[in-house]
């Protein structure tokens, strides 16, 4: 069982969800508590279908953490039913971890992007039993689940306007995120050419030990062979 | 020359929606159990689904091709001949095997089942392929990726029946069906149980910004910080000897052949087969429309290679045995 992890400083890019992350963490956790429930709730009503590859978990807790957000979320596999609820300092252990950044998260489980995938660019890390969420990735990627549309549909009559607003926040984050991304790189840019030319440097006094290195070992080998020499 | 058959993975019944949405000619799936060699937990098809899956594939004019490929275990055969009984009675386009008892089983209990030689059977010359034509009627063989292309070519000249190669995913240096390396530290064998490093016996751990990869608690690789991670599989572990550390067989990489299609048609290979019934449909989705494409250029004369590295383990691609210029 994996403890709780306390949530890492944010050593993520600079981007918008970061900033909303700072500006959303003393949000009150209760709404977001039933919109998580209700969600569960929609896909599992659903898609039974999940449920069935889902019943080898009964009892396993998974902890999603995006690295970009100030909230975790708890998964608790129950009997034919999934809990879904913000992580609070009081909950045990969970069986798995699974960390990256929150729209990363959100195309996995859509089917958007291929957990590996992600996992291979080391945009996501895993950590737990590895069988249970191999079962977890599997069940739901066995079905269609549109997550941004279960999310809009627990609005009820707002659904409308819910989904006008997300196209709006969805244009305003991508020029965000372009935005965002240019400052970031002018930023660092500077530092990062310094790196670069450490590594470059680096690299040849890494070349000089292996040509040092090379001369010795013939040096030795010279001096072995005369020594054989002199003593026959 | 004939235009490549695309034969597509499906771990579940959306992943065969989706490859068959993609262009897929042919999807190849398993049942729920050890009978196939992707026994992952989660992963594959109950009878119902392979029912409604053979409908919706059928309705779009592509074929269904169900595993049944690892090798029965002594004194507990019915999940084997259940899964083949099965298979003739939903009527699926072919069954694809290589235990020589089930062989025997399929031809003389269902005569009209299209039987394919699966990769594990580990045929590689054209004795043993003849051999199986002979015996069991098997209509396409697929060949282990341990032949050159000019030894695939040699091959075809020689026998009667389809070749179906490996095109994509991933990069099995073993010699199909015989590797024993899997069972050998976690006691579960790809042949027998459908499993190479099981997901039960694999640990990540984090360790600030590397990464380090265990199996049944030995070592696997450490990666450093943004370094493309790989399987922890043991064929390709970063292993240290003499205090010198490197990969011993081969480092994590993916097979990709959308370079040399025209070659691979020219040596006489009917169809090409996607590795990945463990991934998601994600990556069904992009390699199926990528190798749609691909296979469409290369069926007018035109070379189009088109890398996927995103998808790729250790983010990097080869053409393996193909291209093989060791020997």
């Amino acid at each position: 069982m994996f403890p709780n992890p306390e949530k890492p400083p944010a050593n993520e890019k600079f981007s918008p969800l970061l900033l909303a992350g700072i500006i959303t963490r003393s949000l009150p956790v209760a709404p977001l508590n039933r919109l998580l429930r209700h969600m569960a709730r929609k896909i599992q009503n659903n898609h039974p279908a999940i449920m069935a590859r889902l019943r080898p978990l009964t009892g396993r807790q998974f902890l999603i953490c995006p690295t970009d957000l100030p909230h975790d979320i708890r998964l608790i596999i129950g009997e034919g039913h999934v809990d879904c609820m913000i992580e609070d300092e009081f909950m045990g252990p969970a069986d798995v971890v699974i960390r990256g950044p929150f729209m990363s998260l959100m195309d996995m489980m859509d089917g958007r992007v291929d957990g590996d995938a992600l996992f291979f660019s080391r945009r996501l890390s895993v950590e737990g039993d590895m069988e249970a969420l191999l079962t977890l990735r599997n069940a739901l990627d066995s079905e269609d689940i549109d997550l941004r549309a279960e999310i809009l549909s627990s609005f009820g009559p707002l659904r409308r306007p819910a989904t006008a607003l997300l196209k709006i926040g969805q244009h305003l984050f991508q020029s965000l995120s372009r935005d965002m991304s240019s400052l970031s790189q002018a930023m660092t840019k500077p530092l990062a050419d310094r790196c670069d030319g450490l590594e470059q440097e680096n690299q040849g006094l890494r070349d000089s030990v292996v040509r040092l290195d090379r001369m010795l070992t013939k040096t030795q080998n010279r001096l072995q062979s005369l020594t054989r020499k002199k003593t026959i | 020359m004939t235009k490549l058959e695309l034969v597509c993975p499906a771990g579940t019944p959306a992943a065969l929606r989706v490859a068959v949405d993609a262009g897929a000619d042919a999807v190849y799936m398993g049942f729920r159990d050890e009978t196939n060699a992707r026994n992952f937990p989660g992963l594959n098809f109950s009878v119902d689904e392979l029912a409604e899956a053979l409908d919706y594939a059928h309705a779009a004019g592509a074929k269904v091709l169900l595993a049944v490929n690892t090798y029965a275990t002594a004194g507990h055969s019915e999940p084997w001949t259940r899964a083949v009984d099965n298979a003739a009675r939903l009527k699926v386009d072919a069954i694809i095997m290589a235990d020589i008892g089930l062989l025997e089983y399929a031809r003389s209990s269902h005569p009209g089942l299209r039987l394919h030689l699966s990769v594990q059977a580990s045929a590689s010359n054209t004795v043993a392929i003849n051999h199986y034509v002979k015996e069991f009627g098997i209509r396409r063989v697929v060949l282990p990726r341990v032949l050159t292309v000019p030894e695939i070519r040699a091959i075809n000249s020689r026998i009667d029946i389809k070749t179906e190669v490996f095109a994509f995913g991933g990069m099995c240096p073993m010699a199909e069906g015989r590797c024993s390396l899997s069972s050998y530290i976690t006691g579960k064998s790809p042949n027998m149980n459908g499993v190479c490093s099981p997901a039960s016996h694999v640990t990540y751990i984090q360790q600030g910004q590397n990464l380090k990869t265990n199996l049944a608690g030995f070592t696997i690789n450490k990666f450093g910080p943004n370094e493309q991670a790989g399987y922890p599989t043991l064929c390709k572990g970063r292993f240290t000897a003499n205090d010198e550390t490197g990969y011993l067989f081969e480092e994590p990489t993916s097979l990709n052949v959308t370079g040399i299609l025209l070659e691979l048609m020219e040596a006489g290979v009917s169809a090409l087969k996607i590795e990945g019934r463990q991934r998601s449909k994600a990556y069904v989705r992009e390699v199926v429309q990528n190798f749609r494409v691909a296979i469409d250029a290369a069926a007018r004369g035109e070379r189009m290679v088109i890398e996927m590295d995103n998808l790729s383990e250790g983010g990097q691609h080869t053409t393996g045995a193909y291209s093989r210029k060791w020997m």
